[in-house]
């Protein structure tokens, strides 16, 4: 379809290189069909006589600006060929200030009616990039009548360099946490400012490019769930894409930030080559879950653009999604873009929460930033392992507790293969190995570094870690719940083979105290140490297994009256601290 | 009917009871201070049992040391890690030549005997089972002021803790997995360890416990925006030598991370925000400085 602007660009751009009179035919043609019998007349041409001419019924198949360095990005030059089955030697050429630089290609073709298209990779012989700047894309022919075509075509370089997750509607999005670096116990939280950044390393020359002139590749998703990306001793600070957190069902939104330094085939720091005079670049983008939508309609080198993805689950879990990033062109005072060709991918992990994270009462560091990334990952594991959807707090909570003891389905072992801390199984008489009992603090760190304080946890460790596992990903009001002295029924204890009736052998069978957990004040309890004895007898062997989220304190399927003989006192407790 | 028979008539029934109907519980919940376990009666009853049960108020208060140099503990075929201090309760692990955690050992060096006595009660109310824990003297294990011991189920010689006192230092050694064989040889390393507290200056009465100070402590600016790096100042000073651990807490709005680097450590701002930076050092011999904080205000990017 011929618009103004496409007469305007002819008029401007296609000379031909002979008398006059063809270049003032050819401003004659502009408002006239090229391909058109009529056309042809007005030039002079003949069905026998070699030519080039401006493929004007697909205008889009020449590029006017081109990053080739983005998947499938390059170049496509559109252009006829006359007469029809006569075979004619075409010269594609890149040209700078009218000066040919690179070939882009130099052999036979035939006329025909339809037009031909060259693709160029944007390379040239050696296989290096061509750099950004300006250039003219010149078709003509190897012999014969001088015709040729120009085309103004720009190279640029596009591309992201930082990706800041920021909050959907109000707080609802949190960064994440990780509690090693190589091997010692230390918190990181994914920086705020950018959880995905890619540029230069000190002495490289360039943000979007490597120093070889070949694109940096996007950072992958970091999936460890205990320690951050290190680069020798210290923390990465130049390549890295972190998980981020949302509230569930919020539609995530990215602030990108656009690169504006490449490599230069010579070997040298260069700009990106945009904007382009006259045009405007504008960004989009999309995943598997559909468009993300932006406002912008113009980048700058260094720029930034803000977009809105598809909501996420309208459930606690975790996902991957990886957003095609591309780009439009247009002149300016258009309508119509042009999309550029290529695109950019980024991949990037998602973890979804019930509610806003919850951690002890006053307390301050890093491990309280928000949720722990190995925590949140062991809940979606859990849920996935016991078939749980995990919408409220209730649904948390059990997959949590469930999962925590494990012992069921596909969940072989407890969290971290611990085990009760007692005789009969190799441990003593329960000791605290994690939690601090003066202190009120909670080693949750030791015991996801695969049980790094001991094999063997009792119940206050068991309730020091599920209280704030339980917090950080939402659960309001948990407390820790310390019961008094226990005369004991059957119990299964955690990574204990079956239920027993003699715990700490030589027949001792109860506890000098307790502690689990309650988000009800103590009128619903957890306990994650031991399942107890659903079967109707639960003061006898064997047991059916009653797993403690939510359980009534009161009642028949009670924690109190299926746990115990006596009397049992509850002091409800704050949530511990933990490191 | 003959009392007796009553008695047992009555005893009987009260059992059916107990298993047939759930007797009308009555429990007294309470809901302690939000900050501080003094405000939880509940668990201060708990201690004073303990402390009835294991005769607490008979615990030897043995001289004032100046600490226990845990970072420099050294013990044939271990590999000790970083000392971490958790609230004032030293940390440090030591692995097995296979590169695996072999044993823990916890110190806390108190101001006062009394500051010890009650972080061995703590560990010692940590436990669940209904039976005391033997003490160590009681079994042929000569370790402080006052002792007890954790008896693994692993073995005929496993022992899982060795908890003990003396004078104003608390020490529990811990197995991370008494039936692992071979088996760090528990009692061994804590003689060792007590050797090395009685092998410190003896303070008087009335001393003050040596404490490392944080003589200076600065960051380059008190403004910056975020992802900007600035260096910090700190100066100490401490008579028993280099300290064994730094600890650093990054509160307040802001966000960030403190690394140390060849020339001092340095503050990476990560996220906008107020930052309120604490340190405080834990000393050679184990007694921590006053913390120390400053606030930096870290604009968006």
């Amino acid at each position: 379809m011929r618009s103004n602007a496409w007469t305007r660009a002819c008029r401007r751009i296609v000379t031909r290189k002979s008398s006059k009179v063809f270049g003032w035919s050819l401003l004659a043609l502009a408002c006239l069909p090229i391909h058109s019998a009529s056309a042809r007349q007005v030039l002079g041409l003949t069905s026998t006589t070699p030519s080039v001419w401006v493929d004007s019924l697909s205008p889009g198949q020449t590029t006017r600006i081109a990053d080739p360095k983005l998947n499938g990005g390059g170049v496509e030059i559109g252009f006829g060929l006359a007469p029809v089955g006569v075979s004619l030697q075409v010269v594609v050429e890149l040209c700078q200030n009218d000066q040919p630089i690179l070939t882009i290609f130099n052999g036979p073709l035939p006329g025909s009616v339809t037009p031909h298209v060259i693709s160029w990779d944007g390379r040239d012989g050696s296989g290096n990039y061509v750099d950004p700047g300006d250039y003219q894309i010149r078709v003509r022919l190897g012999s014969g009548p001088p015709d040729q075509l120009l085309y103004p075509l720009s190279i640029v370089r596009l591309g992201i360099t930082e990706i800041e997750a920021k909050p959907s509607l109000g707080n609802d999005e949190w960064q994440m946490v990780y509690f090693l670096k190589q091997g010692a116990y230390t918190f990181f939280a994914t920086p705020a400012i950018h959880e995905y950044l890619s540029v230069r390393e000190i002495g490289e020359l360039s943000d979007l490019d490597l120093d070889d002139g070949q694109p940096r590749p996007a950072p992958v998703p970091h999936l460890a769930t205990d320690e951050p990306q290190i680069e020798g001793s210290y923390y990465e600070d130049d390549q890295y894409n972190y998980p981020l957190c949302y509230l569930m069902g919020r539609e995530p939104v990215f602030e990108v930030t656009y690169g504006q330094s490449a490599t230069s085939s010579s070997g040298g720091a260069v700009g990106v080559g945009y904007p382009v005079p006259g045009y405007e670049i504008r960004p989009r983008a999309q995943d598997g879950a559909g468009a993300w939508t932006s406002s912008a309609t113009s980048i700058t080198p260094g720029g930034v653009a803000t977009f809105v993805g598809p909501a996420l689950p309208s459930e606690a879990t975790r996902l991957d999604r990886t957003v095609v990033w591309s780009w439009q062109y247009r002149q300016l005072g258009e309508t119509a873009w042009t999309d550029l060709a290529g695109s950019f991918q980024t991949s990037h992990r998602f973890y979804t929460v019930i509610a806003t994270p919850q951690f002890a009462a006053g307390a301050s560091g890093t491990q309280y930033t928000g949720p722990w990334v190995e925590v949140a990952d062991y809940v979606y594991l859990w849920k996935e392992a016991l078939g749980i959807q995990v919408i409220d707090e209730s649904s948390l909570v059990e997959a949590l507790f469930r999962g925590f003891i494990g012992q069921q389905g596909t969940l072989t072992t407890a969290i971290e293969g611990v085990i009760y801390d007692a005789y009969p199984v190799g441990g003593d008489g329960g000791a605290t190995h994690y939690y601090q009992f003066g202190t009120h603090n909670m080693r949750l760190s030791r015991l996801l570094d695969f049980h790094s304080r001991g094999v063997y946890v009792n119940c206050s460790d068991c309730a020091g870690a599920t209280s704030p596992m339980s917090g950080m990903l939402g659960v309001l009001n948990v407390k820790m719940l310390r019961l008094g002295t226990m005369n004991l029924k059957a119990i299964w204890g955690i990574g204990c083979p079956d239920y027993t009736l003699n715990l700490w052998g030589s027949g001792s069978h109860g506890f000098s105290y307790h502690h689990i957990v309650t988000r009800t004040e103590g009128v619903t309890v957890c306990d994650a140490c031991l399942a107890l004895d659903v079967d109707g007898s639960p003061g006898t062997l064997p047991g059916v297994p009653g797993w403690n989220h939510d359980r009534p304190w009161v009642g028949t399927l009670g924690y109190d009256y299926l746990s115990s003989y006596n009397n049992v006192s509850r002091t409800v407790e704050s949530m511990p601290r933990m490191n | 009917m003959k009392m007796k028979n009553l008695a047992r008539v009555l005893s009987v029934s009260l059992t059916l009871a107990a298993v047939l109907v759930p007797a009308a519980r009555t429990q007294t919940v309470l809901n302690p201070a939000e900050d501080g376990r003094a405000a939880d009666a509940g668990y201060q009853r708990h201690l004073a049992e303990v402390a009835r049960k294991y005769g607490a108020e008979g615990w030897l208060a043995g001289d004032r040391v100046a600490g226990l140099p845990l970072a420099e503990l050294t013990f044939p075929g271990f590999e000790g890690e970083s000392v971490y201090d958790l609230q004032s309760c030293l940390e440090r692990r030591f692995e097995g030549i296979e590169g695996l955690p072999s044993f823990h050992v916890e110190a806390e060096v108190g101001a006062s005997a009394k500051r010890s006595h009650a972080v061995l009660l703590e560990w010692l109310a940590g436990l669940s089972s209904l039976a005391a824990a033997p003490a160590a003297g009681d079994l042929g294990i000569a370790v402080g002021d006052q002792g007890y011991v954790g008896l693994s189920g692993g073995g005929p010689e496993a022992i899982s803790w060795i908890a003990f006192v003396r004078g104003n230092v608390a020490v529990r050694v811990t197995a991370a997995e008494p039936g692992r064989t071979p088996q760090p040889d528990l009692p061994a390393i804590a003689a060792e360890i007590d050797r090395r507290i009685r092998a410190q200056e003896t303070l008087a009465p009335d001393a003050v416990l040596p404490r490392p100070v944080i003589a200076r402590f600065q960051a380059a600016a008190s403004r910056c925006a975020a992802g900007e790096v600035l260096p910090l100042e700190l100066q100490l000073l401490d008579a028993a030598g280099a300290p064994a651990s730094y600890d650093w807490v990054v509160g307040g709005t802001g966000q960030g991370y403190v690394e140390r680097r060849d020339d001092g450590f340095r503050l990476f701002t990560t996220g906008p925000g107020r930052i309120r930076l604490t340190v405080s050092v834990t000393g050679r011999l184990g007694a921590r400085s006053d913390a120390s904080s400053l606030e930096i205000e870290v604009e968006d990017d």
